[in-house]
């Protein structure tokens, strides 16, 4: 785990038009996960994600993303978010973050582009801030 | 503990910038109030509140006053003689002294039969006229009392010294993008800086930051790591008072160390926000 939270593979923009989005969580649950697909001949050939989250969900992300790379763009799912954790030894609360991750791969995988309700705006915070 | 022995005890809410108004406490105090109790300074924050002005609100009322000193001993000047506090507490390991050792100052306690008495709460052999049970440990006193003179005698030249440092550091991160000073921005203590980071998620921060001995602005005894109700009431959003990290500076700091924090944040943050998708 600590491999892949330091050393992330894969980890963001690919900045290729038409590559296949997925993404799953929100600011106010503590964990947003956003891949980002290249399917070329049925099978997928580059792959990137963004992550704000925990250890676990950046290097639940990177495992993710080793393990989506050549594999052909029609599987459903890549691996389940209780494999995932199971993999990774999550604790108990960060299964949740897991299973989000899982939805985020699939919603790119399916093309859907957002899998769960996602606020990627900025929550309203204190309006003061002191970088004086 | 107070309140399961029937008390009922108001809390007062700081103001946005993590000072409890003496208004407020004047507000709050009611007829039957037994005790109003108040921090000098913030742990998570370095504010300090007013206390010789919340001294004179509670003063006015007939209301004892307690002060917990343990974060402004050594950092603030502080004249009992001119102060209105009746109880005042700091331990000795805030000011370079051992662990384990502390003081519970009572005003009106010593000299005749009319000083006041403290009421027990632990009961055995009832030594110091039934204050309190069990032998002292002579050589943390001795310990606490030495700690006690250096602080007095390194006072200016301390806050001299953490003052420098903690600007340099808050300098260096304020040039960071997305970072916000938790707490007012001169009502403060020199040795604590607490800082919110936008973007970035907090556990990850901390992780990312290994080589620095700082502390996350959550609770850190719950294993759901709430985020911190200090920050909370400043108006920070759950997930920005997670984001938040607490620097601790000292006699014993350095310009080095203040370097390489600065060069850790920014590396941490640079990486964590170079895949946030918080971040434009």
């Amino acid at each position: 785990m600590r491999d892949h939270f330091w050393h992330p593979r894969h980890a963001g923009k690919l900045n290729v038009p038409g590559a296949r989005t997925g993404t799953a969580g929100s600011r106010r649950q503590g964990t947003l996960v956003c891949f980002e697909l290249v399917v070329q001949a049925g099978h997928v050939t580059a792959v990137g994600y963004r992550v704000f989250g925990s250890p676990y969900a950046i290097a639940g992300c990177s495992v993710m993303a080793e393990l989506i790379v050549g594999r052909g763009a029609d599987v459903t799912h890549v691996m389940r978010g209780r494999e995932l954790a199971s993999l990774l030894d999550f604790p108990t609360e960060q299964i949740g973050v897991a299973l989000l991750i899982e939805n985020a791969i699939k919603a790119a995988l399916d093309n859907t582009g957002e899998a769960d309700i996602v606020s990627t705006t900025r929550e309203a915070t204190n309006d003061d801030d002191y970088t004086d | 503990m107070l309140k399961r022995d029937g008390y009922t005890i108001t809390y007062i809410e700081p103001d946005r910038e993590g000072i409890v108004q003496p208004h407020r406490v004047a507000d709050a105090l009611r007829d039957d109030t037994a005790l109003c109790s108040i921090m000098h300074v913030n742990n998570e924050t370095g504010v300090y509140n007013d206390i010789a002005a919340i001294g004179a609100v509670t003063r006015a009322r007939g209301v004892p006053l307690h002060v917990d000193a343990a974060q402004s001993i050594g950092k603030l000047p502080i004249d009992l003689a001119q102060l209105p506090v009746d109880l005042m507490s700091f331990t000795a390991h805030k000011i370079y002294g051992p662990k384990g050792a502390g003081v519970l100052y009572v005003r009106g306690a010593t000299g005749g039969d009319n000083r006041k008495r403290m009421a027990p709460i632990l009961f055995g052999g009832g030594q110091e006229n039934g204050a309190r049970p069990g032998t002292l440990a002579t050589h943390q006193i001795v310990g606490l009392g030495a700690a006690c003179e250096l602080a007095r005698e390194r006072f200016e030249r301390d806050i001299a010294h953490v003052s420098k440092l903690r600007d340099s550091l808050w300098t260096g991160l304020a040039s960071l993008p997305g970072v916000m000073l938790n707490g007012h921005p001169r009502q403060r203590v020199c040795g604590i800086l607490n800082v919110s980071f936008d973007g970035v998620e907090g556990e990850s921060l901390l992780l990312a930051v290994a080589g620095l001995a700082v502390s996350a602005g959550s609770a850190c005894n719950s294993a759901q790591r709430e985020p911190s109700y200090v920050l909370r009431a400043l108006g920070r959003d759950a997930t920005l008072a997670q984001s938040s990290l607490r620097f601790s500076l000292g006699r014993f700091s350095t310009a080095d160390e203040v370097a390489a924090a600065i060069r850790i944040v920014s590396d941490a943050l640079a990486s964590l926000r170079s895949i946030s998708p918080l971040i434009a």
